[in-house]
């Protein structure tokens, strides 16, 4: 389990964001659990880089799963369709 | 600030005006459907543009208003004068809330203050709550059983450029913004073109989405969701029934077989859908007309309306110095092709010089659209003075028929924003000191309420403004008493009533008893003549007691080319501005007599002041033969010039001299003549002034 220690989750932490899981997700060899309890907020760059990091757990046939995600977080991921990161089932 | 938000700044500022010229106008003329109509839309615009850029604080307030506007437009609220008031503190404080989420300020308690008083007013006046929300609820679960007749099942394709994310809106304040005017039905994003983690730029725009909403909105509505990014994404909407669009939407995407799979796996569409749009597609092409369904016919419609409206209101915003690098290129081409005039005729060259002309013509055709481009209707700057005089009115409780003459008068958007600020200090200080209280006016028997005017018009080549009221009039021996006792004339002086009355526009001069914190500190006046001045306009006041005071204001149409007259004294090259200019005429041997060496001739009877510039500006004695005088007049003024050559009509690009040139009283500027030399322009009303000084003190 990583744990994200971003109090929000936008464009500007993106780049960082990713550097700090390239190589997690390279080495990655169970399914994927991020705790997002810190994060307040998040918008659509964010998002789309927990897809694509979905994306790359998948192909090694892995899940990812976000947890701790509060309520306001998981209005966002509601209005554009990407709850699924939360149950991982996808 | 971001271009979108500089975008949605504009905007916002464009829906505020509308709402108080409606506001105002109602107040004037009474409630109407137009007007209201109008408030209902500019408030629903502001709502819908701030939701976008997240500013909730303006969405809450705006929501409040926009219902009792939507209660009011269906007729279950009478719009009452009180609340035709508190509308327009409404939106004040929706400007006020606007400012501070543009600046990312937090608002201050007063703020908020006037948040939760205006909100409880307006929620005030809602018929009552608990019903109304009832039957929303009812409607509510009428929505979700059945479809209501006027909804419509939207489909809508986004798609974004690689670098949507950098014009700073959020792609989910778009769709949560889109769940507030309607229901979405059902969204999937497309997530194929996300790259794995390590080939991500994590900045760039990948992901795209595809929506169907139900909602009573128009085409046009929704549009409007995406109008500040339309330039950076693909946008199509049509009606789900329209399976024309669909399939071209399919046709675009990389993996048309997936799309239309994932179209059918997420619940946009049934398998027969697909299979019944292609039956359809088919019978477009024999082109049977019959047997197209409506809903092709709908889709067909509604485009081109949504194209009609695009071409009727067609305009452009260009930063105003885009324009004004356009006009100095023009004026620089105008001079040179003057340069190219004289050359030709110099040489002789019959061929070259009628190109040279005809060039110069089109130049001046290019120059005055040009020109036109920066010239508004001084109307809409026009209309926010009702609100301030209606304001300031009822303040002080005095009545105010406040009407506005020539809004359509066109004038230099430049000169229209420079003159807004003295305009509204003067028909400020029309209401206050000028417009008497309605029973002082009644005991003098006037009218109760008092009238101030508001007119423009153009008058050889210049625009006039007037502000007339018909109020007290100025108090001659007041400004006078006042004038000496503050060293700004002596006692002796022998004064016009002219004289008198312009000495208001002295620095430190206010004839008000009381400094009320409308006008009266006696600044104020001297700053209005000055912007005038700058404006190379002039300000004129006349005034009978108790029956009112005019203001009139001569503006030139604009600030940087001219008609002048080009003349030369000694070695110098002088430009006298054209439309001052009365008649030019020979000064022969016939008038030289009659003067006796006097400065004045005698023409048609009629004395006429001379003035030599041979020795004002201490000029070489010319070559020339001849010596003309040019007969100039400036309000009620005339006066002769001495000069020794006439070359005629220049156009003139006014050109700024240097600070060495400040202080010579009569040059407004210099320009560069088309052998290159340089013009100085004269300031005609300079130069009466000094003769007319002269004449007095000497």
């Amino acid at each position: 389990m990583e744990t994200l220690e971003y109090d929000k989750l936008t464009i500007y932490e993106v780049n960082a964001l990713k550097d700090s899981l390239l190589e997690v997700v390279k080495g990655i060899s169970d399914n994927l659990i991020l705790d997002i309890a810190s994060v307040e907020k998040i918008d659509m760059p964010a998002i789309q880089l927990l897809l694509s990091i979905q994306k790359s757990c998948k192909e090694k046939g892995f899940y990812l799963t976000l947890i701790g995600v509060q309520p306001s977080v998981e209005e966002n991921l509601k209005v554009c369709a990407c709850d699924s990161l939360i149950g991982g089932t996808s | 600030m971001s271009n979108d938000l500089q975008l949605f700044n504009e905007d916002a500022q464009e829906q505020l005006d509308f709402m108080e010229a409606a506001l105002v106008s109602m107040q004037d003329n009474g409630v109407n459907d137009d007007d209201i109509g109008a408030l209902f839309r500019a408030m629903h615009t502001i709502k819908g543009t701030s939701g976008m850029f997240g500013f909730d604080d303006v969405v809450g307030f705006a929501h409040v208003a926009e219902n009792l506007l939507s209660d009011v437009r269906e007729g279950k609220v009478d719009l009452t004068e009180s609340m035709l008031e508190l509308f327009l503190l409404s939106k004040d404080h929706t400007a006020n809330l606007i400012n501070i989420a543009i600046e990312e300020e937090v608002s201050s308690p007063e703020i908020k203050q006037t948040n939760d008083d205006l909100l409880s007013k307006l929620i005030a006046y809602l018929p009552n709550m608990q019903e109304d929300n009832e039957t929303n609820a009812k409607e509510n679960i009428d929505e979700n059983s059945s479809n209501n007749l006027g909804e419509t099942l939207w489909h809508l394709s986004l798609q974004f450029t690689p670098d949507f994310f950098n014009s700073g809106m959020d792609i989910l304040n778009l769709l949560s913004f889109l769940d507030d005017i309607g229901q979405v039905k059902n969204i999937f994003a497309q997530d194929d073109k996300i790259p794995k983690l390590q080939d991500i730029n994590p900045t760039q725009t990948y992901i795209a989405f595809q929506l169907q909403l139900l909602s009573e909105a128009a085409l046009e509505d929704i549009e409007e969701v995406f109008e500040f990014v339309v330039d950076d994404m693909e946008l199509d909407i049509f009606k789900s029934t329209d399976t024309e669009s669909l399939s071209k939407v399919i046709e675009k995407m990389d993996n048309s077989q997936l799309f239309q799979e994932q179209l059918i796996d997420k619940g946009f569409y049934t398998a027969d859908d697909f299979l019944k749009s292609e039956q359809e597609v088919k019978a477009d092409n024999t082109e049977d007309i019959k047997t197209t369904k409506t809903t092709s016919k709908e889709s067909k419609t509604t485009p081109v309306k949504g194209k009609k409206e695009a071409t009727k209101n067609f305009s452009l915003r260009v930063d105003s110095s885009k324009v004004d690098n356009l006009i100095n290129q023009i004026s620089e081409m105008v001079i040179a092709n003057a340069r190219i005039v004289q050359k030709a005729d110099n040489l002789g060259d019959n061929d070259l010089s009628e190109s040279a002309i005809i060039l110069a013509d089109l130049l001046e055709d290019i120059r005055s659209s040009v020109m036109n481009i920066r010239m508004v209707q001084v109307g809409d700057s026009f209309a926010k003075f009702r609100r301030i005089i209606n304001d300031t009115a009822k303040k002080i409780g005095k009545d105010i028929n406040f009407t506005i003459n020539g809004g359509d008068t066109e004038l230099d958007k430049m000169v229209i924003e420079k003159i807004s600020d003295p305009l509204m200090h003067m028909l400020r200080n029309s209401v206050d000191h000028g417009v008497e209280m309605p029973d002082e006016r009644e005991a003098k028997g006037k009218n109760r309420s008092g009238s101030v005017t508001l007119s423009a018009y153009p008058d050889a080549g210049m625009i006039v403004i007037e502000i007339r009221d018909d109020g007290k009039g100025l108090d001659k021996d007041a400004i006078l008493a006042k004038a000496i006792k503050q060293g700004i004339v002596s006692e002796s002086a022998n004064l016009t009533d002219k004289d008198i009355y312009n000495m208001v526009f002295e620095a430190g001069l206010s004839t008000a008893k009381e400094v009320s914190d409308i006008s009266g500190r006696g600044v104020g006046m001297d700053v209005v003549k000055r912007n005038i001045k700058e404006l190379r306009g002039t300000v004129d006041i006349d005034s009978k007691l108790n029956e009112g005071t005019l203001f009139t204001i001569k503006l030139p149409l604009t600030l940087a080319i001219i008609d002048g007259f080009l003349i030369q004294v000694g070695k110098t090259k002088y430009i006298i501005p054209l439309e001052m200019i009365q008649e030019c005429i020979e000064l022969n041997a016939s008038y030289k007599e009659k003067m006796k060496g006097n400065q004045f001739i005698n023409l048609r009877d009629n004395i006429l002041p001379l003035l030599d510039i041979r020795s004002h500006y201490n000029e070489e004695e010319s070559d020339s033969k001849r010596e003309n005088v040019v007969v100039v007049q400036y309000g009620d003024y005339q006066m002769g010039i001495l000069v020794d050559e006439l070359f005629g009509e220049f156009q003139t690009v006014i050109k700024p001299l240097g600070d060495i040139f400040a202080n010579v009283p009569g040059i407004s500027g210099g320009t560069i003549l088309g052998s290159g030399d340089i013009g100085l322009i004269f300031d005609i009303p300079k130069l009466m002034e000094h003769k007319i000084r002269g004449a007095t003190h000497g």
